[in-house]
């Protein structure tokens, strides 16, 4: 497996990991009247932290396990794959923040909009990562 | 000049010259204090429109003059310079975003936040278009 897929693999595991359990409080709270701006921040802090600490970590163990293959500078495969997986991902939070911008502040308010443009740059960066790993398995470039 | 580049040419200036003029409209009327802010989000929807039958039109003018180059695909240099374009303009939106929702603990209100968003979203596209163009200029210089 490519350095790069399994840091594609990691970031997936370190966003599933922070951010799924963010979204599921969330949105339990807000089904009971929401929490408020100073709960949230203290959530997404937790679920920010988890995330950085699983790539972080992963990130030291893989280059002591595999040396030399980490420190292999990209080369013209490895930039048309995160080239053309940004693009990917660039479309998706633009999509999103269509809908943030554009059509929720005239049927939402408050901290659910805030809320929405989180979860475009989670989803935005799952699906840069998704592209990533499929481009290496699948010879996307 | 490629069809793809006037292309670049015609989104950037639309975008400045509609988004411009919406966000100087904006800050003219914070600047006069008590906004009108429901009716300043509405104008997001003329914009649009202005937006697309501006660069549809262009589109069209420019294919019509030249209907061969119109039709002639990406090559790989240009897909190339689109895609590394994408993913810096996708790093400066999701940093954008991300400062958005902290700077939103710091100052509430969903008039600010919404244009904030939408300002970062416009920036990162003009910074993608105008990437694209300075990589064009030096291609052909």
């Amino acid at each position: 497996m490519a350095w790069r897929e399994k840091l594609a693999w990691l970031a997936i595991a370190g966003m599933l990991i922070g951010y799924v359990p963010f979204f599921y409080l969330f949105g339990r709270e807000a089904a009971a009247g929401g929490p408020s701006m100073g709960r949230f921040l203290l959530l997404l802090g937790i679920a920010s932290a988890v995330r950085v600490a699983i790539e972080i970590g992963g990130r030291l163990v893989l280059m002591l396990r595999l040396g030399a293959q980490a420190r292999e500078p990209a080369d013209e495969r490895d930039r048309a794959i995160a080239a053309r997986s940004s693009s990917f991902a660039y479309l998706a939070l633009l999509a999103g923040m269509i809908v943030v911008g554009m059509f929720m502040p005239f049927s939402q308010q408050g901290i659910a909009i805030v809320n929405a443009a989180l979860f475009a740059i989670v989803a935005a960066e799952l699906i840069r990562c998704l592209a990533i790993v499929l481009s290496y398995r699948l010879g996307w470039q | 000049m490629t069809f793809n580049e006037k292309s670049r040419w015609i989104a950037l200036l639309a975008n400045l010259g509609g988004w411009g003029w919406y966000f100087t409209t904006v800050g003219r009327a914070l600047a006069a204090g008590a906004p009108d802010e429901p009716y300043l989000l509405a104008l997001t929807v003329p914009v649009v429109i202005w937006l697309t039958i501006v660069t549809v039109a262009a589109h069209i003018v420019v294919a019509v003059l030249n209907p061969k180059e119109a039709q002639t695909r990406l090559d790989e240099r240009e897909r190339m310079i689109a895609g590394e374009a994408a993913r810096k303009a996708y790093a400066l939106l999701s940093a954008g975003i991300f400062a958005v929702i902290v700077a939103s603990a710091f100052y509430w209100r969903t008039f600010f936040v919404v244009n904030a968003l939408l300002f970062v979203f416009i920036l990162s596209e003009s910074v993608r278009y105008g990437l694209e163009l300075a990589a064009y200029r030096r291609m052909a210089a």
